[in-house]
């Protein structure tokens, strides 16, 4: 069994053939030989030079091509079990209870996310003028689902719009937990706090802010999710969200199993390279 | 810090020299069949038009660009990324027992007379703080039973949500058995190595529809070990009635049913002494840490080669070989 890190530099050698087909149309020779010979002899020259040419170094270069591609491309062979690190990945869902409106359908995109993607540490925030933690980051689906199902707006002591203290308990919940890929995703919706900008809470891109609105509010949102640096996505669109989660869980997870352990066959790959690579030192003429 | 995994592959890096000399040149060949007079005339505009010296040399120079670059993939340099945390393997639920007896005020913490839940809330939530790797949840119980914190590693939190629970929340008696049905559901919904439940309480079951002991065995079938802590001093003005029997037998029988052990603490001292050897009976690994995330840099050297392969891909279309 083999897998690859990144398949797509298998495409690689697609670009040495780009490259060798532009050089075709127009071969260089040395100097500027067409001002030398006469111009009825141009082609016949250049054909029988092409011929004299050793075909050798251009397949060199192909199986170098070749070869850098898949060593890029990180081929492992064999299952490397993942270690177990609590710290890994975790996501935390932030809802926003200070509108009235539709709050019960931004606690069912919730559920649905978490429903989609069971064996994902999850946290639950409630915010509307302060933030409170609901679930701590658990696997516990029907404990998750428990506390969900009771999550109106009655439950919060007070009322409120106060977005950003909703992310930045988030960001504290992953800190706390040194948490390696993260997500935060934002469900909100109708107006946006403040007018259409929001006072930004200190985070980096590694928080990786989503915000999921109904379709409806997303141009209005636009503001706040440049000042948050969050993309807007309409509740029914959520694939995005989770494929870059699962490319962070698949990058974290891959830093934790130390090169040493890996069976990759990338150390193999650039050592059949390098025999290889040394044939473009040939000298061209004995001097 | 750069540590290299293979740095015997650095002895690679003066092969070229080597090459150059050993390896046997290509031999002459004439590109273009011409007379001498014009390939002297070709030959001076060609080193007109390229350069004397430094553009033919680019090829050379591009070439030994990339034979570092691939001589550092396979010395693969790796740094040292953020901090991982292993875990344990194991899931722990606390539970806690909320019933009214618990409010007697015979038990003292720091020099202080408080009511027995006060005394827990302070030794347990030092003994949550400390179980870093293991997954920790918590269950408080009286005629009801709630799971006030599902399983997690943050046990920070676990102590916050500690600290939000008070004496009567659920109900006045006290129902052991619901409460160890509990806590079988929530462990056995997640894999784990070792599923192990301490429960505290200051005396035997007297509500619920689950007898302890059946509740035991039915937690023997699920692998799960329970620890049980008879706290409180027996005989409480006021509180008689559910603290009369002085041998916890109840959570004696609990505890030796499912492979775990009992403990008496009367006092807040022995209380303490409980959770210590709590702890070197299910001993964390947080000590072991010291693991970190490994950032390799072989894919940045295997595009620097790649873009210098491309370089000479192209070069060889203009200049031909070095």
């Amino acid at each position: 069994m083999s897998s690859t890190g990144s398949p797509l530099w298998f495409l690689a050698p697609l670009l040495a053939f780009a490259v060798i087909a532009i050089g075709r149309c127009e071969l260089h020779l040395p100097g500027a030989w067409r001002r030398a010979i006469q111009r009825d002899l141009q082609t016949f020259l250049a054909t029988t030079v092409e011929e004299v040419r050793s075909p050798y170094r251009r397949i060199v270069l192909l199986v170098l091509w070749l070869i850098l591609g898949a060593a890029l491309a990180r081929v492992s062979l064999g299952h490397v079990d993942m270690p177990q690190m609590r710290n890994l990945d975790a996501r935390v869902i932030v809802i926003d209870l200070g509108l009235p409106d539709a709050v019960a359908d931004r606690v069912a995109a919730a559920r649905y996310l978490i429903e989609s993607t069971e064996d994902v540490p999850t946290a639950v925030v409630a915010v509307t003028e302060r933030a409170f933690d609901v679930v701590p980051i658990t696997r516990d689906q029907a404990h998750l689902d428990r506390y969900l199902q009771v999550l109106t707006r009655d439950i919060m002591p007070i009322e409120g719009h106060a977005l950003a203290t909703g992310i930045e308990r988030a960001i504290a919940i992953l800190d706390r937990g040194e948490i390696q890929a993260r997500q935060i995703a934002v469900f909100t919706g109708g107006a946006p706090p403040g007018g259409d900008r929001l006072q930004a809470p200190e985070q980096d891109a590694d928080d990786n802010v989503w915000l999921v609105l109904p379709d409806a509010d997303k141009a209005a949102w636009q503001g706040v999710a440049e000042d948050l640096g969050a993309p807007v996505i309409g509740d029914g669109e959520s694939q995005a969200m989770l494929d870059d989660f699962e490319q962070r869980r698949r990058a974290a997870a891959a830093k934790a199993v130390p090169i040493r352990e890996r069976q990759d066959i990338t150390p193999w790959l650039i050592g059949l390279t390098l025999p290889i690579w040394l044939l473009l030192f040939f000298r061209r003429r004995a001097e | 810090m750069v540590e290299l995994i293979r740095p015997w592959a650095l002895f690679l890096l003066p092969l070229p020299l080597l090459a150059w000399q050993i390896l046997p040149a290509h031999p002459p060949r004439a590109a273009l069949l011409v007379p001498d007079r014009l390939a002297g005339f070709l030959h001076a505009m060609s080193r007109a038009k390229l350069g004397a010296g430094a553009a033919r040399r680019l090829p050379l120079a591009v070439a030994a660009l990339g034979w570092l670059a691939l001589v550092l993939a396979l010395a693969a340099p790796v740094t040292k990324g953020d901090p991982l945390h292993e875990a344990t393997g194991r899931d722990l639920l606390l539970a806690l027992d909320l019933s009214a007896s618990m409010e007697a005020r015979d038990v003292e913490l720091d020099g202080r007379r408080v009511d027995r839940f006060t005394a827990i809330k302070a030794l347990a939530g030092a003994f949550i703080r400390g179980r870093e790797g293991d997954r920790v949840g918590l269950i408080v119980f009286g005629e009801e039973t709630y799971l006030v914190a599902p399983l997690t590693y943050d046990v920070q939190a676990v102590e916050g949500f500690l600290d939000e629970v008070t004496i009567g929340m659920p109900g006045r008696k006290t129902a052991i058995g619901n409460a160890i049905g509990l806590a079988i559901r929530t462990l056995e919904a997640q894999p784990a190595s070792s599923r192990v439940l301490i429960l505290l309480s200051d005396g035997d079951s007297n509500a619920g529809s689950l007898g302890p002991k059946t509740a035991a065995e039915f937690a023997t079938e699920h692998h799960v070990t329970i620890h049980t802590i008879g706290f409180g001093k027996v005989s409480t003005e006021g509180y008689a009635s559910e603290t009369a029997s002085d041998d916890y037998a109840g959570l004696k029988d609990v505890a030796e049913i499912t492979g775990g052990r009992h403990f008496l603490a009367r006092t807040t001292d022995a209380l303490r002494s409980v959770y210590a050897e709590l702890d070197l009976l299910e001993p964390t690994e947080a000590s072991a840490g010291g693991r970190y995330a490994e950032r390799d840099w072989v894919t940045e050297l295997l595009v620097v080669a790649l873009l210098a392969l491309a370089a000479l891909t192209v070069l060889d279309r203009r200049f031909g070989r070095i």
